[in-house]
């Protein structure tokens, strides 16, 4: 099977995921009728939507022919941008909220960077210097968002 | 690493060690030395943020510190309440609530993980805002005797409501009043604006806030005023008990409060500061610009005052038929 | 008419006092900067400034909080265009067309003609509450809720057919944006909607949390480590063409010309905000064109509609709210709130009682937007020399600035969480080839189409016709089957033959 018919089908699988368990979740909240809608009736309905079409994306993907140009492959999976993308956001808010904005933009900036395998532990460190450096200034100074530099919130 | 770059590194490094050794030594000897958090459970411009900001306006002046507004708006005033109770209670966190929100959260939620009485210290109230039972400046109905006859007549009558005290002062109105409504919600002011004017709703109770500069510029019609006494940006229209309404007295009235725990000598000082501002006749002037007047309890004052009325509270989530959340 | 051009006569006598000037100076720069930055937005940027204001005279605080206002959509669509990364929700859909145009070189010419249509854009937004302001109240009171709901309806169709993938598709994300968008309190009644106790859902998704996640942190997660290619091309092609070509700015003035009336119908209609108008504009000109293909794939009307009507939509915001005193979003609330603070009754009298700042503000939306032209078409070659900065060090950046300026929206962590996971699910969306454009449109449109669906049918007593007999509703549903139906007819009359698009050269996908 190629690729394409596999990737269609997860494509409505998810929908039909998201779809169906919207319905159900939507569907104990009060209906009411269609002239006097209660909470749960347009969420169940475009749940019920949701689910049919990703009943027919994932249907189309076992029948449809495969199309006359060709479609990439999906991407090698690459861990170490996704966990140090990911990481830098978590680490963002942990540290946000119990060391300061300093700490937080540093490790942020400092992790994402590491992300790319074109970038080093030195320039990684120097952009997040450089960039914390600028973030307080701006946020901090200028702009008085509401992180401590310091500190827990 | 060459040169240049391992000496900008030596001199950041130093400097983040030389922040590490300064910023905890805050001394604790006066109060305040370090901006002040007024949190609000409102977004910023709405009614709520604008009187919250002239009274931390005032309170800068006095406190020759920084007053800072903090708008954590979100669920019905919770996730503001909340962050208050979570803060150390060292007074420079504070809250500005209104007893709709204080109380009413007792009754319209089940699972709060704060106590709405116990968790606050009540500084001082500063200032009660009235609500306004308004209808289309078009409407034949002028008076709340008119309304109330008219309500009694019509079959689905509509009412609307913007936020949920207003939805509550309403079923306070229909209850005394012995009429009933279909109940209209609408999440932005503006769309009742123009269902009202437009004569979509038969009436409504608004927001002094927001009301009063439009009663007070023709664009809507005033029947009441729902607090106790005569609202002095609209001095000319009744309230609802000269109407007829007896013992209706439904306004929000706004406390300044400090997270439990937080030393009394910081309480008394900030309840003198803020007792003070409310005394200035420029805050009677500006409070009557948005339909308010000042308030002046103390904050034992004020607890008395909210704890007498919590019963009110739950009779009356219980009689609009909200479900505790 | 003549009480007009007095007025804007006293009023440009007002703005350029020099006070005023420097006010509406500082207005606009801090505007443009916070458009820049992404996620925080103007509604922060204006609470944070307000204090500064107290002790300014009411004339200069309006100017210059008025000049943040239109002000950041300056700066909106920089970002978009050059880097895909939306920094304000009006300018997501700019994204579409606008970094494919980059990646073909011609980024420049993007911004040029985004220039092009801000300052028509404004300019008709200025003349419109100049001389129409008094017939406003009459069209904006018309839009009952019925009207609304037909009129949001004929948004969601039209919207669907946004991504340039399959429709079916594209019909998902929408759906699936409806769904996101009843995420929080049910306002008719009072119960939480898919919230399963978290408190800080009680009041729905952040809008900015969902546009920068989807297309920010997943646009990041998709392009690590992946754009080596694309890298040395930039360099290659350099900044070639800077100013937009003859070509370009003919092809893009219709489209200016309509995305500026949508705009400013949305700007009138309160309720649908810079946002709506940006993605109707953009909607409605793929409708229109006669290549609908090249949408997606650097069309640059797909980026002239949606800033002209975005501009036009800012500045016809002030209409009602200078006018009438009635606020149509939140950022004009604010505004309305300075004006409080300073003890100036908003309302219809304040053109009487206070021309000076009535006519003071516009004269000053004059004078700021050409401050702005100034300041930004020379700084186009500026922006453009950002693409040399390799991605590897963009990418950390811009990822902090997202995480910051997403937390200033509404002052909690909780938001940066919701980007990190609107990240991850929009890289999965990515992965799947689905386009997540529409589900922006779905999730602004989506609860607002439900709330005016059940109040126009409670205020009818329950009856359907409402929709039908009132005219305005009538004529929006109209609309909206003539959309179906030529969706219908082309399908049934077979597929066309393919037509080559010009994909850019530098199209990894």
């Amino acid at each position: 099977m190629s690729l394409l018919h596999r990737r269609d089908y997860y494509a409505g699988a998810l929908m039909m995921l998201i779809g169906g368990g919207a319905a159900y979740v939507a569907s104990h909240y009060r209906m009411g009728s269609l002239t006097s809608m209660g909470p749960g009736y347009f969420p169940t309905l475009l749940g019920v939507a949701l689910a049919v079409i990703g009943i027919i994306i994932a249907g189309s993907a076992a029948y449809a022919p495969a199309p006359a140009s060709a479609e990439a492959p999906a991407p090698r999976p690459d861990w170490r941008g996704w966990l140090c993308i990911t990481g830098a956001a978590l680490l963002f808010i942990l540290l946000a909220r119990y060391a300061g904005l300093v700490a937080a933009t540093f490790v942020c900036v400092f992790v994402a960077a590491l992300g790319d395998r074109d970038n080093g532990w030195k320039e990684s460190a120097l952009l997040a210097a450089g960039i914390t450096g600028f973030g307080v200034l701006l946020f901090s100074f200028v702009l008085h968002v509401q992180i401590p530099i310091f500190g827990s919130m | 690493m060459n040169f240049w770059q391992r000496s900008v590194r030596q001199i950041l490094l130093a400097l983040l060690g030389l922040f590490a050794i300064v910023a905890p030594a805050a001394a604790q000897d006066s109060y305040p030395n370090q901006p002040i958090h007024v949190v609000i459970g409102f977004a910023a411009g709405s009614g709520a943020d604008t009187l919250t900001r002239y009274f931390t306006d005032k309170l800068q002046a006095l406190a020759k510190q920084p007053v800072i507004v903090d708008n954590k708006p979100g669920a019905t005033g919770n996730i503001a309440l909340r962050a208050v109770t979570e803060a150390k209670p060292d007074g420079y966190t504070l809250l500005f609530s209104a007893n709709s929100n204080m109380a009413g959260s007792r009754y319209l939620f089940k699972d709060l993980p704060f106590d709405t009485v116990k968790d606050f210290v009540p500084i001082a109230s500063f200032a009660q805002i009235a609500f306004i039972v308004v209808v289309s400046p078009k409407s034949p109905i002028n008076s709340i005797a008119d309304l109330t006859a008219f309500l009694k007549k019509k079959q689905g009558a509509l009412s609307g409501y913007t936020n949920q005290t207003a939805q509550l002062s309403t079923e306070y109105y229909k209850q005394l009043a012995g009429v009933t409504t279909t109940p209209v919600s609408y999440k932005a002011t503006p769309d009742a604006m123009r269902d009202i004017v437009e004569g979509q709703l038969d009436f409504m109770i608004i927001d002094g806030t927001f009301g009063a500069p439009q009663v007070r510029q023709g664009q809507l019609k005033a029947l009441a005023v729902t607090t106790a006494q005569r609202s002095p940006s609209l001095p000319d229209v009744p309230t609802m008990q000269e109407a007829g309404v007896a013992n209706f007295d439904f306004s929000p009235w706004w406390v300044a409060y400090a997270p439990k725990g937080t030393p009394q000598p910081i309480v008394d000082k900030l309840q003198g500061w803020m007792l003070q501002i409310t005394e200035l006749p420029e805050t009677a002037d500006f409070l009557k610009d948005v339909g308010a007047v000042p308030q002046h309890d103390t904050g034992p004052q004020a607890d008395a005052r909210l704890k007498a009325e919590l019963p009110k509270w739950e009779t009356l989530v219980k009689a609009a038929g909200i479900e505790p959340q | 008419m003549e009480g007009s051009v007095a007025g804007l006569i006293h009023g440009f006598s007002v703005a350029l006092d020099w006070h005023n000037l420097v006010y509406c100076l500082i207005g606009v720069l801090a505007g443009n900067l916070v458009g820049v930055l992404p996620g925080m937005g103007v509604l922060s940027a204006i609470s944070i400034l307000l204090p500064l204001t107290y002790g300014m005279p009411p004339v200069g605080a309006v100017l210059m909080l008025a000049g943040l206002a239109y002000g950041a959509q300056y700066g909106g669509a920089i970002c978009s265009i050059l880097l895909n990364l939306p920094c304000h929700p009006p300018h997501a859909v700019t994204c579409l067309d606008g970094f494919p145009l980059t990646k073909q070189g011609k980024g420049g010419t993007a911004l040029g003609i985004t220039m092009m249509g801000a300052v028509f854009g404004a300019a008709f937004g200025i003349l419109q509450m100049i001389f129409t302001a008094p017939y406003i109240a009459k069209i904006a009171f018309s839009f009952g809720s019925a009207e609304i709901c037909s009129l949001m309806l004929l948004g969601l169709l039209a919207g669907s057919t946004l991504a340039k993938g399959s429709p079916l598709k594209g019909v998902a994300m929408t759906i699936l944006g409806l769904l996101l968008g009843l995420i929080g309190q049910d306002a008719d009644s009072g119960i939480e909607r898919f919230t399963f106790g978290v408190l800080n859902l009680d009041d729905g998704i952040e809008l900015v949390a969902l546009s920068l996640g989807l297309f920010g942190i997943a646009e990041f997660l998709r392009s690590v480590n992946n754009i080596a290619p694309i890298d040395t091309a930039y360099a290659k092609l350099g900044v070639s063409d800077l100013r937009p070509s003859r070509a370009d700015m003919k092809k893009a003035a219709f489209p200016v010309l309509r995305g500026t009336l949508i705009g400013s119908l949305c700007s009138l209609i309160p309720g649908t905000g810079p946002t709506i108008a940006s993605f109707v504009a953009y909607a409605a000109e793929k409708k229109i064109s006669k290549t609908p293909e090249r949408f997606g794939h650097g069309a640059i009307e797909g980026v002239a509609a949606p800033e002209a009507s975005t501009h036009s939509s800012v500045q016809g915001d002030f209409i009602p709210t200078m006018s009438l005193g009635i606020p149509g979003d939140a950022v004009m609330a604010l505004l309305l709130g300075a004006l409080i603070i300073h003890r100036i009754q908003p309302g219809p009298r304040l053109i009487i009682e206070h021309p000076d700042i009535f006519w003071g503000l516009i004269a000053s939306f004059w004078l700021g937007n050409l401050m702005l032209i100034f300041l930004n078409v020379p700084l186009i070659g500026v922006w453009v020399k950002l693409l040399m900065v390799p991605y590897r060090f963009l990418f950390p950046s811009a990822l902090f600035f997202i995480c910051i300026g997403v937390f200033a929206a509404k002052n909690t962590l909780f938001d940066v969480g919701t980007t990190l996971f609107f990240g991850l699910f929009g890289y999965l969306l990515l992965l799947l080839r689905f386009e997540p454009a529409p589900i922006l449109l779905g999730f602004v449109l989506g609860p607002r189409f439900e709330e005016n669906f059940r109040r126009a049918l409670k205020i009818a007593h329950g009856d359907l016709h409402t929709f039908i007999d009132r005219p305005i509703s009538a004529v929006f549903l109209a609309l909206c089957l003539l959309l179906v139906g030529t969706q219908i007819w082309v399908r049934l009359r077979g597929p066309k033959t393919r037509v080559a698009i010009p994909t850019s050269v530098l199209d990894t996908e």
